[in-house]
């Protein structure tokens, strides 16, 4: 029998079949389409940024080339900075000049609101500051473009005028609010390190050492985070009327962080996440989850859930954490974990867009595990509550094979019209038009 | 001494074309959040992925899918290649561990028999000839019977002709490893074939012989 067995060079002839076959180029359009939709999505993600790690010397050769042009640029950058001042073109600039009324203090730079009124901190380009009663702030610095200021304790509503080129700090404890022109209050207790930023207009963006690095806020957006509680709290969206409510009740601080702050978001609005982060969690997992799925390295991010108990993630993780758990565990073929991880983003982050691509993820896992039932039912919730969501091509899409696993070709049908009509050249555009009957 | 000015003509001074950018200066780039590097990459390794994809996979419809979840990821973690010829084997290895998930998906589909398409799909793109086609769906039907990783190791290396060291890497496996399945799965598809799949037997027979005159 063994005289019988093939050379190996015949099966590989098969497979050179199978290999023609697998790498035959796809139509241009197949091609442009999932381009597209890559790029995309790829807007919709955040861009992975590189460690700043001796490993770039990787790049070393590539860079010298454009450092020694850089260096030229700025050689000639400088020398034409160098002939427009000399010819007095920058002579009327200036650092912002500010004058303080309601001061408890002499000194200028030091603002203290007595207990009774408030202090107002006036800069020469229009834009305010006012600390209100008992609050006190520094004014450690002011620039061209704007100024530095530290709040010591206490409520400060500050208004920056807007203009082609503003950069202006609060400093907050271990907290950074970085502004270019906007209205909005914030507040800090030192004792309890509670930060809470309530945004009327504009945007700002927030360096905070819990959670996430950065933060952006806009109009409507409230933030709160305690470093003590390791917690980031961001409430959002309200109705634009209510924006400009009164921003400026000044109210004493006694009664903790935040207590000026009058406006709330209305319960069907409003979109909030709380992420709890405490600081021995962090020194724990040094690396964090959402990281480790973005370089692939799904195991790790299971195996450590494990470690520190799924039920006990599945109660306290953060969103991030969740989602990040959610999508290793998918890719490691854990079901188990995966269900339990999106379950819990949706019952704990309700109303928020991650809790919706919970949905849409459900449903895969779902179909993974054979359960087309439920996958389906996770596919019409996503749509229901993200009909034009992140995944909304692919929930429809995936919801043409389970209508006609269900209930067969007819079902099938009506959702691939409805593909049709939405994404008349999408990915899925053929397979609908088979279902439909239009092709 | 005495001359003339030089006068130079002003060059013209034209954007570098990504397209001809090496990996590591479009991962770099993509890294900055260049999304026209992004689409170079596209551009560049999407046939590879999905030749990598629908080798394993056949022409599942879910193959398109995966392909955007094997870019996704990589958007999300670029930062972190840090080797220049790297990206690759990243994307190549992203691209198994998501048909390792669909190949246990579709085993667990066949287990509880709720689809009808826990089977593998045809292949992409029929050959030319009836009895190759006829081989071709012999051999992936051995092949579904592999564990997955003997049979993705199988795949990329003799359906794609990865190097050893390529399918080592996207397997997460040493190379000794690497080889040993994929040798393993060799045999395996040969001795099932001589025994149940007769089309993919007279087949290699046939080519045997013709190769032999």
């Amino acid at each position: 029998m063994s005289d019988a067995r093939p050379d190996p060079d015949p099966l590989d002839r098969v497979t050179s079949l199978a290999r023609e076959a697998a790498n035959a180029p796809v139509p241009a359009e197949i091609h442009a389409e999932g381009r597209n939709r890559f790029l995309a999505a790829a807007l919709r993600q955040p861009f992975a940024t590189r460690p700043a790690t001796d490993e770039t010397s990787l790049f070393r050769q590539g860079l010298r080339r454009y450092a020694l042009r850089l260096a030229l640029a700025a050689c000639v950058a400088l020398a034409g900075v160098y002939v427009l001042s000399s010819r007095g073109f920058f002579a009327t600039s200036h650092p912002l000049e500010y004058e303080v009324t309601g001061n408890a203090t002499s000194a200028s730079s030091y603002v203290v609101a007595s207990l009774d009124s408030s202090a107002t901190v006036r800069f020469s380009d229009g834009s305010d500051v006012v600390a209100v009663p008992g609050s006190q702030l520094r004014v450690e610095e002011t620039s061209n473009d704007g100024a530095r200021l530290l709040v010591e304790r206490g409520t400060a509503t500050a208004h920056v005028k807007h203009r082609a080129r503003s950069s202006w700090l609060f400093v907050a404890g271990p907290f950074e609010v970085h502004v270019t022109g906007t209205k909005f209050g914030m507040a800090w207790d030192p004792v309890k390190e509670e930060i809470d930023v309530t945004m009327y207009e504009g945007s700002v963006e927030i360096d905070s050492p819990i959670g996430p690095s950065r933060y952006s806020l806009r109009a409507g957006h409230r933030f709160h985070a305690s470093v003590l509680e390791g917690t980031v709290k961001m409430d959002g969206a309200r109705s634009p009327t209510t924006e400009n409510a009164n921003p400026a009740v000044p109210v004493p601080v006694t009664s903790g962080v935040g207590a000026g702050v009058t406006t709330s978001a209305p319960a069907d609005t409003a979109e909030s996440t709380t992420v709890p982060t405490a600081p021995a969690i962090a020194t724990q997992r040094p690396e964090a989850w959402p990281d480790l799925v973005r370089r692939g390295a799904f195991d790790r991010v299971v195996s450590a859930a494990k470690d520190r108990g799924i039920a006990a993630c599945v109660a306290s993780c953060s969103a991030s954490d969740l989602r990040a758990l959610g999508d290793a565990a998918r890719y490691v073929g854990d079901v188990d974990t995966a269900t339990r991880s999106l379950l819990a983003l949706r019952s704990r982050f309700s109303g928020t867009r991650n809790a919706s691509a919970a949905a849409f993820l459900l449903g895969r896992t779902n179909e993974s595990k054979g359960d087309v039932r439920e996958a389906d039912r996770w596919y019409r919730t996503y749509l229901d509550e993200a009909s034009h969501g992140e995944f909304a091509a692919d929930a429809l899409a995936a919801r043409m094979r389970t209508s006609v696993a269900l209930d067969g070709p007819s079902a099938g049908a009506a959702v691939a019209r409805e593909y049709l009509v939405r994404y008349p050249n999408g990915v899925h555009a053929g397979t609908a038009r088979k279902l439909s009957g239009s092709e | 001494m005495s001359g003339s000015p030089v006068v130079r003509k002003q060059s013209q001074v034209s954007r570098f074309p990504q397209e001809r950018l090496g990996d590591a200066e479009l991962v770099e780039a993509v890294t900055r959040g260049d999304s026209g590097a992004a689409g170079v990459v596209w551009d560049r390794y999407s046939a590879l992925v999905r030749g990598v994809l629908r080798s394993n996979l056949g022409a599942d419809p879910a193959v398109e899918d995966l392909l955007q979840e094997v870019f996704i990821v990589f958007i999300r973690g670029a930062g972190e290649l840090r080797k220049a010829g790297a990206l690759r084997p990243y994307l190549v290895s992203v691209a198994v561990r998501l048909v390792l998930v669909e190949l246990r998906r579709r085993k667990i589909r066949r287990w509880v028999t709720l689809s009808p398409t826990g089977d593998v799909p045809p292949i992409p793109v029929a050959p030319r000839d009836l009895a190759g086609t006829m081989a071709l769906g012999a051999l992936y039907r051995l092949l579904d019977e592999l564990p997955e990783r003997r049979r993705v190791a199988f795949v990329l290396r003799h359906v794609q002709g990865f190097d050893v060291a390529e399918v080592a890497l996207a397997l997460g496996v040493s190379e000794s490893t690497a080889k040993r399945e994929a040798a393993r799965a060799r045999g395996s598809i040969v001795r099932r074939a001589e025994r149940r799949e007769p089309a993919l037997w007279e087949y290699i027979r046939a080519l045997e012989q013709a190769r032999d005159e």
